[in-house]
C-alpha cells in the first residue's frame, strides 16, 4: 500500500534531521549560541514527529494486512484478532527496535514539553543533545541493521501468523511497560550528562532527574511484575519467576535505579556521594542498553531471545562502549566540582544505612549479572557449555534480599547524621519485638522453614516500622490540629508527598516480599489421574472431574478439562484448563486454570489425557500469590503519591 | 566508612563467585554421557524428525531421540507437562541423569524452543524484494 512509503521515508529522512540537529546542538553548546540551541530543539521535535509517523504507519500496515512489508507478513495473518495487530508491532526484532525508538521519541517530546519553561537554561539544551544522540543510535539501527520496512515482491496471500504465546492480554501491557521503564532511564542519564557537560552541578539537575527516574523505575517495576504474571498465567509451571536471562536483564537496572533513588537523597540533603550518583545513573542506563543487547542480539540463550544477529550485536557493543567512555570522560573532567562537601559522621545514621543499602543493591545487581553472563563467558574461555540455574540465584540472592528487607524498615525511621540511643529504641524496639513474637508464634504453629520464618520476621519488622512512623506522625498532627485520625493522615501524606509516598512504596515492597516468601516456601504440587466423576484431594481441596471435551475456536482446536472444586465440602465453583492447538503454527498451547483467592491460588494444568477419557492433571496450591501483585499495586500507588504535581 | 563499604562489597563479590561452584550444571555431548556418571547434567540438541514416541498430543510420558550438535543421538525419556514448543525439529534442552545400562537419558526437566526462536523465515515461495 502506498501510504506505507510515507512512514518508511519519514524513518529515512529522520537520519538527516537528527544529524543536523545534533550538529547544531553541539555547536550551540560550544559557542553558547542560543540560535543553534533553538534549532536543535526544533529538530528534536521534528525528529520525534517523524518517528511517530514511521511507527504509526507500520501499525497501520498490520491493521490493513499489508503483507508486502516482510515484517507484517512474518508476524501476522488475515485471521489475527484486531487487538493483536497492535501488539504484533513488538513481536519481532525489527519492530521492537522501531518501538524502542518510538518510546525514546515520546520521552524526548515529553521532556521538551515538561521543562518548556527552562528554555533559557543551557542545561535544558545539553540534556536534549544527549537525548538526540541516543535517538540517533536507534535511528541508525532501524535504518541500517534491522529495517522493519523491507518489502516482499510479490506480496504473499497470507502472513505467517503471530506466535500463540504472544496472543495474551498481558503481552499488550508487559512489553510496552518494560520498554517504557528501560527507555525512561535515558532521560535521567541525559540530565546527568547535561549537568556534566555544562558544569551546572548544583541541585537543579538532581531535582529534574529524580522525578524522571521515579517514573521510569515505577513503570519498570510494574512491568517486571506483569511479566511474572504473564509467565504464571501462560507457561503452566506454577511459578512466576524463573531467573531467565531476559527477566534478569530487566531486573538488574531496576536494582541499580533503586540504589540511585536512595543515594541521590544523600546528595540532596548532605552534598555527598556526587561521583557515586553520576556513576550509578550511568550504570543504570548502560544496563538498560546491555539488557536490550542481550535480548536482541541472541548472545544469551533464553526463552525470550531473538535469532542471533552479529551486525546488530556489534553496533550495540560499540554504542555501549562509547557511552561508558563518554560518561567516564565527563566525570573525570568535572572531578573537581564533584567532591563531597561533608563526611559521614556515624555508622548509626541514615546516610550510613543508605550507603549500606546501596552496597547490597549493587551486590544483588552484580550477582544476577554475573550468574546471567557466566555461561557465555565460560563458553568463550573454556569452549564447553554450562548452565547456571535457579539454585545459584536463590542461594546468593536470598541472604542479600533479607538484609535489604530489614533496611527497608530501618532507612525511613533512623535519623540523619547521628542516631542517638533513644532514637533507636523509640523507633525499632517495638518492631523488633513484634518480629521476634511473630516468628515465635509461627514456630509454635508449625512453621519450621528457617528461611521463610526469617523472611516473615523481617517483613513484620518492616511493616511495623512503617506503621509506627505513620501512626506517630499522624498523632503529632492531630495534637496540633485536632483533626480526626484518617483526615489527619490524608493531609499529612498530602503535605509531604515525597516522604510518605516513599513509605507507601516500602509497604508495597514488603507485601510483595511476603507473597514471594510464602508462595516459594509453601507451594504444594500434586499430579492426579482422574476419570469423569472421580475426585481427588489436594490439601484441603477436593477436585472432582466433570468431563474432557473437544472444542473448536476461530483459529485453534482445543481439549477442555472441567473440574468442580470443593474447599473441604463447600463448593467453590468450576475450574477450566485447556490445551489448544493453533492451526497456523501447529503449536500446542497450555491454558492454565487458576482460581485466585486472597490467601491462596489453586492452579491447574492439563498435562495430558488418554483414549479412555482419563485426564492427567498437575495441581498447585500457591499460598499468597495474589499478594505479589497486590504489593505491586501498592508500590504503584506510592509512586503516584511521590510524583503527584504540587 | 569507605573501607567498610569496600569490605562489604568484597564480601558480596566473594559470596557470588564462590557460589557458582557446585550449582552450575555442565552441558554434555551425547557421546560423553556414559562417562558422566550419576550426576545431573544437561543435553542440548534437536528433536529428531520421526523420533517422538507417544500416543498423541495428550500423552504424558514421551520418549524421543535428541540429536546433539555433533550429530550423535541419545534416547531421552520424560514424563510430565510437555513444553508447548516441543515438537519434531525443535531445539530442546533436557536436564537429568543418564542411565548407562539402558542407554537412556531420564529427563527431569525439558525445555524447548521453536527451531528459529521467535524469528520466522519468510513465507515459502516468496523472494525478498526491496
Amino acid at each position: 500500500m502506498k501510504f506505507t512509503y510515507l512512514g518508511e521515508w519519514a524513518m529515512r529522512f529522520d537520519l538527516v534531521i537528527a544529524t543536523l540537529g545534533l550538529l547544531g546542538g553541539v555547536w550551540g553548546l560550544w559557542k553558547k549560541d542560543g540560535r543553534f540551541l533553538e534549532f536543535q530543539r526544533r529538530s528534536l521535535m521534528l525528529s520525534c514527529g517523524l518517528v511517530l509517523a514511521a511507527t504509526v504507519t507500520l501499525v497501520g500496515a498490520f491493521f490493513l494486512h499489508d503483507f508486502s512489508i516482510r515484517y507484517v507478513a512474518n508476524y501476522s495473518s488475515l485471521n489475527l484478532p484486531m487487538g493483536y495487530c497492535l501488539t504484533a508491532l513488538w513481536a519481532g526484532q525489527e519492530g521492537s527496535q522501531l518501538f524502542w525508538l518510538f518510546v525514546l521519541a515520546a520521552f524526548s517530546a515529553a521532556y521538551l514539553w515538561v521543562h518548556r519553561r527552562d528554555r533559557s537554561d543551557i542545561h535544558f539544551h545539553a540534556t536534549a543533545t544527549v537525548l538526540l544522540l541516543i535517538q540517533h543510535f536507534f535511528l541508525a539501527i532501524v535504518n541500517f541493521a534491522s529495517d522493519p520496512y523491507v518489502r516482499l515482491d510479490p506480496p504473499p496471500a497470507d502472513g505467517n501468523g503471530l506466535n500463540p504465546l504472544l496472543q495474551h492480554p498481558a503481552m499488550a501491557i508487559h512489553p510496552p511497560m518494560l520498554y517504557v521503564g528501560f527507555v525512561g532511564m535515558a532521560v535521567p542519564f541525559a540530565c546527568a550528562m547535561g549537568a556534566l557537560l555544562t558544569g551546572r552541578l548544583d541541585e537543579g539537575w538532581i531535582k529534574k532527574c529524580r522525578s524522571w527516574t521515579i517514573f521510569a523505575w515505577t513503570v519498570l517495576g510494574v512491568g517486571i511484575l506483569l511479566g511474572g504474571r504473564w509467565a504464571y498465567d501462560e507457561l503452566g509451571w506454577g511459578g512466576y519467576w524463573g531467573w531467565d536471562p531476559v527477566e534478569n536483564s530487566s531486573f538488574i537496572p531496576w536494582l541499580t535505579a533503586t540504589a540511585f533513588l536512595h543515594s541521590v537523597m544523600i546528595q540532596e540533603r548532605r552534598g555527598m556521594l556526587k561521583i557515586w550518583n553520576m556513576s550509578l545513573i550511568t550504570i543504570t542506563f548502560l544496563l538498560t542498553i546491555f539488557g536490550t543487547y542481550m535480548t536482541r542480539s541472541g548472545v544469551v540463550a533464553s526463552v525470550h531471545s531473538f535469532a542471533r544477529q552479529p551486525m546488530l550485536g556489534g553496533m550495540f557493543l560499540v554504542f555501549l562502549g562509547s557511552c561508558a567512555a563518554f560518561a567516564t570522560g565527563l566525570i573525570v573532567w568535572r572531578y573537581g566540582a564533584l567532591r563531597s562537601e561533608r563526611r559521614i559522621e556515624s555508622f548509626l545514621s541514615r546516610e550510613a544505612v543508605f550507603l549500606f543499602n546501596n552496597v547490597i543493591l549493587l551486590g544483588l545487581a552484580f550477582a544476577i549479572l554475573f550468574g546471567t553472563c557466566f555461561p557465555t563467558m565460560y563458553e568463550m574461555v573454556k569452549g564447553t557449555r554450562i548452565s547456571v540455574g535457579p539454585q545459584f540465584f536463590n542461594r546468593v540472592t536470598i541472604p542479600l534480599f533479607l538484609i535489604l528487607l530489614v533496611l527497608t524498615g530501618v532507612g525511613p525511621a533512623i535519623s540523619w547524621r547521628k542516631a542517638t540511643g533513644s532514637n533507636l529504641a523509640r523507633n525499632f524496639l517495638t518492631p523488633a519485638a513484634g518480629a521476634a513474637l511473630s516468628v515465635g508464634i509461627l514456630w509454635a504453629g508449625g512453621v519450621r522453614h528457617p528461611k521463610a520464618a526469617m523472611g516473615i520476621g523481617c517483613i513484620v519488622f518492616v511493616l511495623s516500622c512503617l506503621i509506627l512512623e505513620f501512626y506517630r506522625d499522624t498523632a503529632a498532627r492531630r495534637r496540633s490540629t485536632g483533626e480526626a485520625f484518617f483526615p489527619a493522615m490524608g493531609r499529612l501524606i498530602g503535605k509531604n508527598r515525597r516522604r510518605y509516598g516513599g513509605y507507601i512504596v516500602h509497604v508495597g515492597v514488603a507485601v510483595t516480599a511476603l507473597g514471594i516468601v510464602a508462595s516459594s516456601a509453601y507451594q504444594v504440587e500434586k499430579q492426579l489421574e482422574l476419570q469423569p466423576g472421580q475426585s481427588a484431594r489436594v490439601e484441603r481441596f477436593r477436585l472432582e472431574m466433570v468431563d474432557l471435551t473437544d472444542g473448536v475456536l476461530p483459529n485453534a482446536k482445543t481439549v477442555r478439562l472441567r473440574l468442580n472444586v470443593f474447599n473441604e465440602n463447600r463448593p467453590m465453583g468450576e475450574l477450566v484448563a485447556e490445551k489448544r492447538l493453533y492451526e497456523k503454527t501447529e503449536q500446542p498451547h497450555t491454558e492454565t486454570g487458576v482460581m485466585a483467592r486472597f490467601f491462596y491460588d489453586l492452579y491447574v494444568v492439563l498435562a495430558g489425557w488418554s483414549g479412555d477419557g482419563t485426564a492427567m492433571i498437575h495441581v498447585y496450591v500457591n499460598p499468597l500469590v495474589s499478594w505479589v501483585w497486590l504489593g505491586g499495586g501498592i508500590l504503584l500507588m506510592g509512586a503516584v503519591v511521590c510524583l503527584w504535581p504540587k | 566508612m569507605w573501607i567498610w563499604v569496600a569490605l562489604s562489597g568484597a564480601a558480596v563479590v566473594y559470596l557470588v563467585v564462590t557460589s557458582i561452584r557446585g550449582t552450575e550444571l555442565p552441558y554434555v555431548n551425547a557421546a560423553d554421557l556414559p562417562a558422566s556418571g550419576p550426576r545431573a547434567v544437561r543435553v542440548a540438541g534437536k528433536v529428531a524428525v520421526g523420533g517422538i514416541e507417544s500416543e498423541g498430543p495428550g500423552d504424558v510420558s514421551i520418549a524421543f531421540l535428541l540429536i546433539d550438535e555433533r550429530g550423535d543421538t541419545v534416547r531421552v525419556e520424560y514424563s510430565g507437562v510437555r513444553p508447548d514448543a516441543f515438537r519434531e525439529g525443535a531445539q530442546a534442552v533436557a536436564e537429568g541423569t543418564y542411565d548407562a545400562p539402558k542407554a537412556v537419558f531420564h529427563a527431569e526437566l525439558l525445555q524447548a524452543k521453536c527451531p528459529s526462536k521467535y524469528e520466522v523465515s519468510p513465507p515459502a515461495g516468496v523472494r525478498p524484494g526491496t
